[in-house]
């Protein structure tokens, strides 16, 4: 228990336990003070994503996230992003399924200027109808990009067949006929029901000072107090209020293969299983047994693929940390030369035999060892620990990545056997993806298997 | 007032704690995360390789066992530590980096050590990693927007290494030996090291098992290999056809200046003018994008992979098929707009505000004073944070577009346009 608790320790100091208030208007705000760093970093986290887009409205989530940067009453046009140049910082957001969260990060003597410009845009966003038309011409582009990337386009196929009715399923850019319909009217609408404070979470991590939070609470501090029953959950869940999906519990159809020809290409494979929802027990566990599979040299597939089989130029093995139960992927790149089959069969071969026996006390030894030292190098930069903080409070809690953590750490070989028969069997359905080099055009079939 | 724990925030290259000339060392304290970064890098790399694809695998091969460890075993025993170790082989360098939980800093000095001068590059090794670089090559061949770079890469620069993947040919790879590989490694140390090691360490402890370790060696530091400069050239226009797809390639742009020349702080600052660094802001950003939504990505640099030898000014947008004309034009308008009208006080200020604000970004974490460090070692003080701040508050609105007007020139863009096979 001794070890357990030194390397619990050595985690909990790459990620501190954030200090936390609720403001009177739901707003939660959480500070994580490292005073020896020269930066700080704000991560607003909504509690809006792919999943609370409208029907026939696919891709709002994101379209907003494009439009926070166009302006707002106080700082109009163009507006933050002179303003966080100016001041040696810089800006981003990203949209996914459960969430959208937005980053800046400043000097640690200029950082304040994240709060005036979050506050102003949550309360009083623009919406020109012209930047909307704009903007929605930009995210065509973005789509397409995406399109043209192998993997990318790939991944889109996979998650279609492994989320059929599941928002998950779907791109969360959305489609162009569904942009089409989005316009400033729909956008609005979306702003107005989830960009409230209490379904936020702003997250402070840096040298931010003793005052930060008062600071917070003064720049936020006039966004109206929700009418009604206050959702008080802010702090506590991402599940609470928003729309249920049906989980994607049944056997999968193995059968499904999808293949995905194009011209010159190396064949990629990506395996599709359906995996744990971030707060379950079993998550860890699975990342455990994922990383016995594919992270190092010394692991499974790297050994029988890459390094030691030579059938790969790579291999790798992840899972994804989303509110419901979501995607657990393999992936390959076959080296030329090779039968792509062989390739898929070892990878289920593997699967099957993490699912038939527990790993060795050594193999667990490694993994742990490695994916302690990936957190704390992963949250060596404050803006890593605002950003898994903000996604965590607003999935989950502030306590989720070092409980998730201590699970990891704890698991014994037996409890990870039961697991891996859980979610790693591949008898249970897998959706595999093929990306095959071919003379022909662009074609896509569905094969049985 | 500065706490004893306050992080440093400068670089300076300072008298390194050299054993011999050619060998170059820096160990920096990093307050922060328990991590130690350790960085090896030999001089050389792919500008001065014989054979195509020679420096990539020979760099590749430090990491594939050494004299007296296997690759699985050095891979295990470093992964039981949480290790991550890397080696690489670039147009400038070969080297290895370890990153380590500082408790196990000794062992990673040792290790790193032990690559860097007794790699036992096994030729099972070299024909798997040879086989993995001819993959590689192939896989670039799926990405549009590589195979755009790959054709206004050759037009600037070929016959200059930096104008090929460092992968070199398929043709190239088969003739490689593993014995190339040997004596190019033979030729790095002979050329000079750099070591760093940075992190929560102590700084004499460090030291003294680097020199334990490199201190024998006799190196002197041989002088690199002059390599013709590329040459010059006039505007040119290439067309590509591209494998289907949604998008076309735009890729604008010529030649400018090596890193350590003393006008590339200036044509940062021009850069950040036109829309290098964060946020959708500068002039390209603005048009392309933001006023006329063409595309999506839209990225500038105006010394873009410059080393020793010269980097690249370029523009490049992602844009439908029938709006890459558009694209072209607009960016030979900005540009003949910039070097006519020149720039205001304010873009200047903010393009100021904006380099010298974001320094301390570059200095953050053990790895960022790692990197910082051979950086001043490979090219010189110039480049480091305190030397470009000094010399951006100094700039004048005048110097800046003197400088545009010497080193960017619309009459010299190579125009690079993909093109999906449908649409070309």
């Amino acid at each position: 228990m001794s070890r357990l608790r030194s390397e619990l320790t050595l985690l909990g100091a790459a990620l501190p336990t954030p200090a936390i208030i609720t403001m009177a208007n739901g707003l939660t705000v959480a500070t994580l003070d490292r005073p020896d760093a020269p930066v700080v970093s704000s991560a607003l986290c909504y509690r809006a994503g792919r999943r609370d887009d409208g029907p026939q409205h696919g891709g709002t989530a994101h379209f907003l996230e494009h439009m926070m940067f166009r302006g707002a009453a106080r700082f109009g046009a163009s507006e933050i992003d002179r303003l966080t140049r100016g001041a040696g910082g810089s800006n981003n957001a990203f949209t996914t399924h459960d969430a959208t969260l937005y980053e800046f990060a400043f000097a640690r003597d200029r950082w304040h200027l994240a709060l005036e410009l979050e506050a102003d845009r949550m309360q009083s966003l623009l919406l020109a109808p012209e930047d909307v038309d704009r903007e929605r011409q930009v995210i065509e582009e973005e789509i397409a990009m995406y399109r043209d990337d192998p993997w990318d386009a790939l991944e889109e196929a996979v998650f279609s067949k492994l989320f059929p009715r599941h928002p998950y399923g779907k791109p969360v850019l959305g489609r162009r006929q569904d942009l089409q319909r989005t316009d400033a009217d729909v956008l609005r609408s979306f702003h107005q029901t989830h960009y409230r404070p209490e379904n936020a979470v702003l997250v402070l991590a840096g040298a931010v000072g003793e005052d930060a939070i008062d600071r917070a609470v003064a720049a936020f501090d006039t966004l109206p107090v929700p009418a009604g029953d206050r959702n008080d959950s802010n702090a506590a869940a991402g599940r609470t209020g928003r729309t249920a999906f049906p989980r994607e519990t049944e056997p999968q159809h193995r059968a499904d293969q999808r293949l995905v020809r194009r011209a010159g290409e190396a064949p990629r494979l990506l395996i599709g299983l359906r995996g744990p929802a971030g707060d379950d027990s079993d998550q860890p566990l699975v990342d455990l047994l994922l990383s016995v599979l594919a992270t190092g040299r010394s692991s499974r597939l790297q050994r029988k693929l890459v390094d030691g089989g030579q059938l790969c130029a790579f291999a790798g093995a992840q899972i994804a940390e989303t509110l419901d139960p979501g995607a657990i992927l393999l992936s390959a790149e076959v080296l030329p030369g090779v039968e792509p089959q062989r390739v898929e069969e070892e990878m289920i071969a593997a699967l099957t035999k993490l699912a038939q026996e527990p790993p060795s006390r050594a193999e667990i030894r490694r993994a742990r060892r490695m994916l302690i030292a990936d957190w704390i190098f992963g949250h060596e930069r404050v803006h890593q620990q605002a950003v898994t903080t903000a996604l965590a409070m607003a999935s989950f809690d502030a306590g989720h990545p070092l409980r998730q953590a201590e699970r990891l750490l704890a698991a014994s070989p037996e409890a990870l056997h039961q697991a891996a028969q859980r979610w790693l069997d591949p008898a249970h359905g897998t959706v595999v993806g093929w990306s095959l080099p071919t003379d022909d055009a662009e074609t896509e079939a569905s094969e049985g298997r | 007032m500065k706490t004893p724990n306050e992080r440093p925030q400068t670089v300076k290259a300072g008298p390194p704690a050299a054993p011999a000339e050619g060998l170059t060392v820096h160990v920096r304290q990093v307050p922060g995360a328990p991590i130690v970064a350790l960085r090896g890098w030999l001089r050389g790399g792919a500008r001065v390789e014989d054979i195509p694809g020679q420096a990539l695998i020979s760099g590749r091969l430090l990491s594939e066992g050494t004299q007296s460890r296997s690759w699985r075993r050095l891979a295990r025993e470093a992964e039981e530590r949480g290790m991550v170790i890397e080696s690489f082989g670039g147009h400038e360098a070969i080297g290895v980096s370890v990153d380590a939980l500082a408790r196990d800093a000794q062992q990673a000095v040792d290790d790193l050590a032990e690559q860097i001068l007794t790699p036992a590059m096994p030729n099972q090794r070299f024909k798997l990693l040879r086989r993995h670089a001819m993959a590689e090559l192939e896989s670039q061949q799926d990405r549009p927007e590589v195979r755009t770079a790959r054709a206004f890469l050759t037009s600037l620069y070929a016959p200059h290494p930096y104008s090929r993947p460092l992968q070199g040919t398929r043709r190239d790879l088969r003739r490689l030996t593993r014995d190339d590989c040997c004596a190019f490694h033979e030729q790095a140390l002979a050329m000079g090291i750099v070591i760093t090691v940075t992190g929560a360490i102590d700084e004499h402890t460090m030291r003294d098992a680097i020199h334990a370790r490199f201190g024998h060696l006799q190196v002197a530091a041989t002088p690199l290999p002059a390599v013709a400069p590329p040459p010059p050239h006039a505007a040119r226009r290439i067309d590509l056809v591209l494998p289907p797809g949604d998008q076309a390639h735009v890729l604008a742009g010529h030649l400018t200046v090596p890193l350590a020349h003393p006008d590339r702080p200036i044509l940062d600052l021009l850069g950040v003018l036109l829309g290098a660094g964060t946020g959708v802001r500068g002039r390209m950003v603005d048009r392309i994008r933001e006023q006329e939504g063409l595309a999506y990505e839209v990225d500038v640099g105006t010394a873009s992979g410059a080393g020793l030898d010269p980097g690249r000014f370029t523009v490049y947008a992602a844009t439908a098929p029938a709006r890459a004309e558009r694209v072209g034009e607009a960016i030979r308008q900005e540009l003949d707009r910039l070097l006519t009208d020149g720039i205001s006080v304010d873009e200047l200020e903010e393009a100021r505000d904006y380099l010298i604000g974001s320094l301390p970004f570059r200095l953050e974490t053990a790895r960022d004073v790692a990197t910082r460090l051979v950086e001043g070692a490979f090219y010189g003080p110039t480049v480091l944070p305190d030397v470009l701040a000094e010399r951006w508050r100094s700039l004048t609105r005048e110097d800046v577009i003197a400088v545009a007007r010497e080193h960017l020139d619309p009459e010299r863009m190579t125009v690079t346009v993909g093109r999906p096979e449908s649409d070309a």
